[in-house]
C-alpha cells in the first residue's frame, strides 16, 4: 500500500541542493552507550545494573551496549526506515548480539559497501581471497524496518562491542 | 686433589638491560584516554520521496587504564650455576606492562634467604651484602638484606628486562644451596612515587595525558606488594642462584713403559722395569676450575723417575720435564706442571681447567 504523494515544502525550496521532499516532524534518533556492572541492592544481592558508559571507566576488553532509540512524529507513514550504525572505532563487535524487533539485521566487513546477514558476509583477506567475514570483521551494521512508521511510533535497536 | 670449593653471595647490582621495546603485536589494547564516538543515522522515505538521513547525537566513552603487569624469569629451574667468587653472575626477568598506558614501577629485587617453602627453587643462602644499580647508578648496599629499589617506565604492551648481578662470597658454600630472589614491579602514578590505586588518575598514554578512572588488573605474583591481595597493582617472580661445586672426576691407570729384557718392545712389568701412570682429571662442572692440584704418593715398591723421561709416543708428550710430571690440557696443549717431585710424592698442578675439559697428567716410576 504505497501512495505516492509530492509534497513540496517550503523549506525544501529553499534547500535547493537537497532533492527530497522533507516533512516536518520526522524520524529522531539518539544514541545510548551503556556498560554492565555489578553491584549489591539493599538486601545485599548482587544485580546487573546498566549504568552510562560515557559517565564510567570502560577498559580494554569490557563490552559496551549500544542502544538506538527513535521516534517518529510526521503525519504520514515513514517507509523503508534503515538505521545505520557503524561498528565504533577501536572495538569489536560481538556476534550475535545486533536486535532491533521487526527488523532485517545486516552487517558489512567493507565499511559499508556491501551488507548481508550475518555468517554471509564476505570479506577479502590481504591476499585477495575472499573469505567468510567472521563478527570482528564487522565494520558496519544496518536495521531495516519491515514495517513503516506511523506517527507517534517509537522503538529501538541495540547491539554490543567490545574495547579492543 | 683439590675441587674448587664454594662459599656465596657478596655483591647484588640490579640492572636495567634494556629499556621500553616497542608494542609487539597488532592485539595491543586500546590506549587508556582514548575517546570512542558512536553516531547512527537513519534514513527513511515518506509518501515515497526520501528524507534527508537523521544522525543521532554522538556519545563518546573515555577509556579508562587498566593497570596490568607481569613479571617473568627467562631463567631454567633451577637457575644459573654458580661458584664461590664467581662474579657478574646474573638472574634474569622480564617485565610486561600489559595494561593500556605507559607504566611507572618500583623494582625491588626481593632476597628471600630464608622462609621459602612455595617457590619451584628450594633452599637459600644468606647475603651478606647487595648493590643496587639503576642505569649505572650504584646506590647503596644492603647489609640489613632489605628489599633493594629503583624505578623504570614501560610503555603501553612493552617489555623490559631486568638483571640481578651478583658477586658470589668466598668458599665454602653448601653445593646444591640456592639463593632466591624475587624481582617485584609494583605500579606507580605519573609522580614516580605515589603508588598506583583504583579510581581517578593522571595517565601517561599513547592517546596523551588525561585525567581516567584507574583499575588494577593485575594477577598474582609469588611475592607480590601486598600478600595476598590480588589485583594490588604489583607482580613478581623468582629466580635463584643454584650453588653447584665443581667435583673434578679422576682416574688413573698405568702401562709398563720399559723393562730390562724387552725395552721398550712389549715391556712387562717385572723388577727394574718403568711404569707409566696416566692420571686423567675431569671437569663435568658449569664452570672453570683454577688451580687443581694432583698429589699421588708412591707406594715403597715404586722409585720415582726424576730425571727426564722419555714419554710413550702413544702420549705424545715430548715435553722434556725434569723431575715433573707432563699434563695434556685441551685447552693449552702438553707442559710441565706443578713442582714436581719431593721424595715420594709428586705434586702436579693444572692452572685452568675449563668447563667440561679433560687434563691428562704423566708420571713414571721404576719397580724395585
Amino acid at each position: 500500500m504505497r501512495k505516492i504523494v509530492q509534497i513540496v515544502l517550503a523549506a525544501a525550496l529553499l534547500v535547493p541542493a537537497a532533492a527530497w521532499a522533507q516533512q516536518k516532524g520526522g524520524v529522531v534518533i539518539r544514541s545510548v552507550s551503556e556498560v554492565e556492572v555489578k553491584q549489591k541492592n539493599a538486601e545485599g544481592k548482587e544485580e546487573v545494573k546498566r549504568v552510562d558508559a560515557t559517565k564510567t571507566k570502560v577498559l580494554p576488553g569490557e563490552t559496551v551496549i549500544f542502544t538506538n532509540y527513535y521516534t517518529y512524529s510526521g503525519d504520514k507513514p515513514a517507509t523503508n526506515v534503515v538505521i545505520k550504525n557503524p561498528v565504533p572505532d577501536h572495538m569489536i563487535y560481538l556476534d550475535g548480539t545486533a536486535a532491533g524487533a521487526g527488523t532485517r539485521i545486516e552487517f558489512s566487513a567493507d565499511k559499508g559497501k556491501t551488507f548481508g546477514t550475518a555468517g554471509k558476509v564476505t570479506v577479502r583477506s590481504a591476499d585477495g581471497k575472499e573469505r567468510r567475514a567472521a563478527a570482528a570483521d564487522y565494520t558496519n551494521i544496518r536495521w531495516t524496518l519491515e514495517k513503516p512508521l506511523n506517527k507517534g511510533a517509537k522503538g529501538s535497536v541495540t547491539f554490543r562491542a567490545k574495547v579492543k | 686433589m683439590n675441587t674448587r670449593t664454594a662459599s656465596i653471595i657478596v655483591g647484588l647490582l640490579l640492572c636495567l638491560v634494556t629499556a621500553l621495546a616497542a608494542p609487539q603485536g597488532a592485539a595491543a589494547a586500546t590506549a587508556a584516554c582514548t575517546g570512542i564516538g558512536n553516531t547512527a543515522s537513519v534514513a527513511y522515505s515518506v509518501a515515497g520521496a526520501a528524507q534527508t538521513p537523521v544522525s543521532s547525537n554522538t556519545n563518546t566513552i573515555t577509556v579508562g587504564n587498566k593497570v596490568d603487569v607481569v613479571v617473568t624469569t627467562t631463567d631454567a629451574s633451577p637457575g644459573p650455576a654458580v661458584v664461590p667468587n664467581q662474579v657478574d653472575v646474573l638472574l634474569h626477568y622480564t617485565i610486561t606492562n600489559n595494561g593500556n598506558a605507559n607504566q611507572r614501577y618500583q623494582l625491588s629485587a626481593v632476597d628471600l634467604a630464608t622462609g621459602v617453602t612455595t617457590s619451584v627453587f628450594v633452599g637459600n643462602q644468606t647475603v651478606t651484602d647487595a648493590v643496587l644499580v639503576s642505569a649505572g647508578t650504584a646506590t647503596t648496599g644492603d647489609n640489613a638484606g632489605a628489599a633493594l629499589a629503583t624505578t623504570a617506565t614501560v610503555a603501553a604492551g612493552g617489555t623490559l628486562n631486568v638483571t640481578i648481578k651478583a658477586t658470589m662470597a668466598a668458599p665454602p658454600l653448601t653445593d646444591g644451596a640456592y639463593d632466591v630472589f624475587a624481582l617485584r614491579a609494583r605500579s606507580l602514578k605519573v609522580d614516580g612515587t605515589t603508588l598506583e590505586a583504583n579510581g581517578s588518575s593522571t595517565i601517561d598514554s599513547a592517546a596523551g595525558t588525561c585525567t581516567a578512572d584507574v583499575v588494577l588488573g593485575d594477577g598474582a605474583g609469588t611475592d607480590d606488594a601486598v600478600a595476598g591481595a590480588s589485583p594490588d597493582g604489583s607482580h613478581s617472580a623468582r629466580s635463584a642462584f643454584h650453588v653447584v661445586l665443581n667435583n673434578l672426576s679422576v682416574s688413573k691407570s698405568s702401562a709398563p713403559y720399559n723393562d730390562p729384557i724387552n725395552g721398550t718392545t712389549s715391556p712387562k712389568a717385572i723388577p727394574g722395569a718403568t711404569m707409566e701412570y696416566t692420571v686423567v682429571i675431569s671437569n663435568p662442572g658449569g664452570s672453570s676450575a683454577t688451580a687443581v692440584t694432583v698429589t699421588d704418593i708412591l707406594a715403597g715398591t715404586l722409585t720415582p723417575v726424576t730425571g727426564t723421561p722419555t714419554w710413550s709416543s702413544t702420549n705424545g708428550g715430548n715435553v722434556p720435564c725434569t723431575n715433573q710430571a707432563v699434563a695434556n690440557i685441551a685447552s693449552g696443549g702438553w707442559a710441565c706442571v706443578g713442582t714436581g717431585w719431593a721424595g715420594s710424592t709428586l705434586t702436579a698442578t693444572i692452572p685452568t681447567l675449563l668447563s667440561g675439559e679433560t687434563a691428562t697428567i704423566l708420571y713414571q716410576a721404576t719397580i724395585n
